[in-house]
């Protein structure tokens, strides 16, 4: 089915777009004042990009190099092929050690494997810290964004859940509610006996997880409990420590406008002997789920540099409007609807390549140089296209080729045009009427009055 | 790593600037504070100037830096067994970064990983010589070391979120305060 | 010099004053004007949304009738940077590969050429109209084309232009997006209207005739006290031309 509808529905919300109109322009001047003081910007680009491209053709030596690191301080290793195979081993790891409720900190690559509700399934509680995803778990709802998850939600809305959870008087002071779930989940960390991050970057060189947060819950996640699990996807391998310098400088910047995050947590291993503390555990469980595919994608492989900072989201003039929900995938925007086409396992999801105007605003931002609208325009040539509009398209490609067919064609449409409204149930026609009037083709084209005319007659 | 690599080097900065005052303003952006001292015990009074001491214990890194501090503080130590319950966590950092306000430091045996974040203040104390002008330099030499620690961390300002509406709350699951102590000398 | 004008299809088929307007334009200044007889389009429509065989198909019609043609002129950013842009990728491993990268070099948006190559900016022109500017995706991200249109207005006696905001942001045109999500299209040129109406101008001015028809339709749609005008028209009629 087609994802019109959903796009549709959103966009008649306009309570949403006010929410995501206020949002998005707030995030983008945030990041523009970064820009603006950043002389060396397109410097750092460059170094980004040429960081990232270096994984795309590096890849296994990445990944042998980081799990042997890894490794030889104890930590545990794990390949994941897909969501379900992700989520079996870390179902396998907590239920070893009889974990039943445990605190989470924000992953996308959860979100992605839906690993919440396969443990939830299996009769496991975690427990979501990030206060987007917090509320996003109480609503039972799905991040509307890869860095503000909770960026659908009022402060009524927040107001409403929270105090409901908490059994609470309500309130929407947005202080108070941050302050209640602090309180909350502070003795959910102390007492969780286990931890489960994902990961923003992989440093191969060192066998690195590098975790960034604000709200210092990743760095609670991953160091009070005697188990950590990381969950990585294989696409955030990056070769040497240093490279972390141009890319973390960029991530927070185009994500929240700050110039870093408050937290960026480097763990290389678990607890040492020689450590006071931090987990006795730590299992790196390396996911591919699509991600070799799309590197094997000559034409999608580049968007495999995405470093996440959500900026094409912020800057898209269609996810601006409506959310993350609508396109129906874990990573909405450009990025997302080039990675929707080899991550997700519905075949609709393809959709997404055409729900894109090509303005290219999003090409202009990304970090990584990523050509986010050439990507989406070649990725339409895969599937998902109606039958009538192949045999529409080649029955104007044949006219469109034929200088003498298309001098037919120009009668024909201005022969048609008094009948227009019989057209009306054709689709492209009733698409473009459904909010717009009809241009008027003028009684001779162009070329017609040039060949009747030529040139000197007319000055 | 294999002889085509192409990797680039780091991104020089335009005009690092007095390192001490960039920092200082960068950290004050986010909420931080900062302060200056030539030795420990002037430190020390400082310190108590802004975190008057509430009657609960502190926790002090067994680190040269922090121990340095802490001597010359009126305070009740606790050990990491004591830091959900501790007023302040005195740090010692590796380095400053001048450019984003950011303290570097290394979580081991002497330095807990959930030192910096159960308190409700914060205060790192770093050599004013160690201060950097980007993350990169203290990258750079984080990767220098013979033996990377199994943990550590940048920490740029209090714990925050901004979750609902956008509207910044202070702090979230970590400190409240995050004071970063420049020292020219112990 | 010799100039081949490259007449988009949309433009030769709704909007023949464009093309009229920059025949025109490039006469006046002296220049030696042809339209090559067996034009059609450039394959843009078929190549974004992913018919790339049937976009070839068009292409090729395009190669053979300006291929001889040393410097082409288009009134459309889009059209342009489908050649300039687009073939290379698009004619990559097929015979034609060199011809259609060759031409791209020699394809030039109006605006740009007027101020880029032949250096002027100054056409005589007079019009006591207050515009505001759209920026079209295509010419200004593909091509870079943002002050020339701006710098051209600035010279046009009597007319004040003042500045929409998110003047840089996407109509909603987006070829044949326009018609498979209306719903998402209409939203956009609305925020553009909106932003236009804004300004109090007259005229919504713009140099790619393809968001000018989508616009149009969206105003006389919801009857809104505002024209599109395309740049070449607008230069045109203020020098007495049209």
């Amino acid at each position: 089915m087609s994802r019109r509808q959903d796009f549709a529905r959103s966009l008649a919300d306009l309570d949403l777009r006010r929410k995501m109109a206020v949002s998005m322009a707030q995030a983008l001047g945030h990041r523009a004042a970064r820009v603006a003081e950043t002389p060396e910007w397109e410097a750092l680009r460059d170094a980004a990009q040429a960081i990232r491209a270096y994984g795309l053709t590096h890849l296994d030596e990445m990944l042998a190099q980081f799990r042997h690191q890894l490794e030889a301080r104890g930590a545990r290793v794990h390949w994941a092929a897909d969501a379900e195979a992700a989520n079996r081993l870390i179902l396998d790891v907590l239920r070893a050690r009889g974990v039943t409720r445990f605190v989470k900190g924000k992953s996308m690559a959860t979100e992605e494997t839906r690993l919440n509700e396969a443990l939830i399934a299996a009769g496991l509680d975690p427990v979501e810290t990030d206060l987007g995803e917090y509320l996003v778990q109480l609503c039972g709802d799905r991040p509307a964004h890869p860095t503000a998850p909770a960026v659908h939600l009022s402060r009524q809305d927040c107001g409403r859940l929270i105090c409901q959870h908490l059994g609470a008087p309500y309130t929407d002071d947005p202080t108070t509610l941050s302050l209640m779930v602090r309180e909350d989940l502070r003795s959910e960390f102390l007492r969780s006996p286990a931890g489960i991050t994902g990961a923003n970057f992989a440093v191969a060189e060192t066998g690195t997880v590098v975790i960034v947060d604000n709200e210092g819950n990743q760095g609670l996640v991953s160091a009070l409990p005697d188990l950590h699990i990381a969950l990585v996807g294989i696409d955030k391998l990056i070769p040497r420590l240093q490279d972390l310098g141009p890319l973390l400088r960029l991530l927070a910047r185009n994500a929240t406008g700050q110039t870093l995050t408050c937290y960026t947590t480097l763990i290389s291993g678990p607890r040492q002997a020689e450590d006071a503390d931090g987990p006795r555990e730590l299992h790196v469980i390396l996911l591919d789920n699509g991600r070799r595919a799309m590197l094997a994608d000559p034409t999608a492989r580049q968007a495999m540099t995405c470093i996440r900072c959500g900026v094409c989201c912020n800057i898209c003039p269609i996810y601006s409007k409506v959310g993350g929900h609508p396109y129906g995938f874990t990573y909405p925007g450009a990025v997302g609807s080039i990675w929707a086409a080899f991550l997700s396992a519905d075949p609709g999801a393809e959709e997404l390549a055409h729900i894109c105007s090509l303005c290219g605003a999003c090409s202009e931002v990304c970090p990584v140089r990523n050509e986010l609208s050439h990507t989406l325009a070649a990725m339409r040539r895969r599937r998902h296209r109606p039958w009538a509009e192949r045999l529409g398209m080649g029955a104007l490609a044949a006219v469109l080729a034929r200088p003498s067919l298309y001098r037919l064609g120009t009668r024909l449409l201005r022969w048609a045009h008094p009948f227009r409204r019989l057209g009306a149930a054709v689709p492209p026609i009733r698409g473009w009427t459904l909010g717009r009037e009809l241009p008027h083709p003028p009684s001779r084209s162009f070329q017609e009055s040039h060949r009747r005319w030529g040139g000197h007659r007319r000055e | 790593m294999s002889s085509d690599v192409r990797l680039p080097g780091p991104v020089p900065v335009a005009g690092a600037g007095d390192l001490p005052e960039v920092f200082t303003a960068a950290l004050a952006s986010v909420s931080g504070e900062a302060f200056r001292a030539a030795g420990a015990a002037e430190a020390a009074q400082r310190l108590l100037e802004a975190v008057p001491p509430d009657g609960r214990p502190w926790f002090v890194a067994e680190r040269e830096l922090a121990q340095a501090l802490g001597q010359h503080l009126p305070v009740t130590w606790t050990d990491r067994t004591g830091l959900a319950e501790c007023q302040v966590s005195l740090t010692a950092a590796e380095w400053a970064i001048a450019d984003t306000g950011t303290v570097g430091l290394l979580l081991d045996a002497r330095q807990p990983r959930a030192c910096y974040l159960l308190p409700e203040v914060h205060v790192a104390v770093c050599r004013t010589n160690a201060l950097l002008p980007t993350l990169s330099d203290a990258l750079l030499r984080l990767g220098e070391r013979d033996q990377l620690p199994t943990a550590c961390v940048f920490v740029t300002g209090p714990s925050r979120t901004a979750d609902i509406e956008k509207t910044i709350v202070i702090p979230a699951h970590g400190p409240k305060r995050l004071i970063a102590v420049l020292l020219d000398e112990i | 010099m010799q100039i081949a004008l490259f007449v988009p299809c949309h433009v030769d088929q709704f909007m023949p004053q464009v093309a009229e307007a920059a025949y025109r334009l490039l006469r006046s200044l002296g220049h030696n004007v042809v339209v090559p007889e067996a034009q059609t389009c450039c394959g843009q429509p078929a190549y974004n949304a992913g018919y790339w065989p049937e976009s070839r198909r068009i292409a090729r019609n395009f190669l053979r009738v300006f291929g001889e043609h040393g410097t082409i002129v288009a009134p459309s950013g889009s059209c342009v940077s489908m050649v300039r842009t687009n073939y290379p990728g698009l004619f990559a491993g097929e015979p034609e590969e060199a011809a259609a990268r060759a031409l791209g070099h020699r394809v030039h948006e109006l605006s740009s050429f007027l101020v880029d190559i032949l250096q002027v900016t100054n056409l005589g022109a007079e019009l006591p109209v207050t515009v505001t500017v759209h920026d079209s995706c295509h010419a200004l991200r593909e091509l870079g084309v943002r002050d020339q249109p701006r710098a051209l207005l600035a010279q046009v006696r009597g007319l004040t232009l003042v500045e929409m905001a998110h003047s840089e942001v996407c109509c909603g045109f987006g070829g044949l997006f326009s018609v498979k999500y209306p719903e998402l299209s209409t939203a956009m040129a609305d925020e553009k209207l909106d932003n236009a109406l804004a300004t109090g101008a007259q005229y919504l001015v713009g140099v790619e005739a393809s968001c000018l028809l989508h616009l149009q339709g969206r105003l006389r749609r919801r009857a809104l006290p505002l024209q599109t005008l395309h740049l070449a028209e607008l230069l045109a009629w203020g020098k007495g031309l049209l």
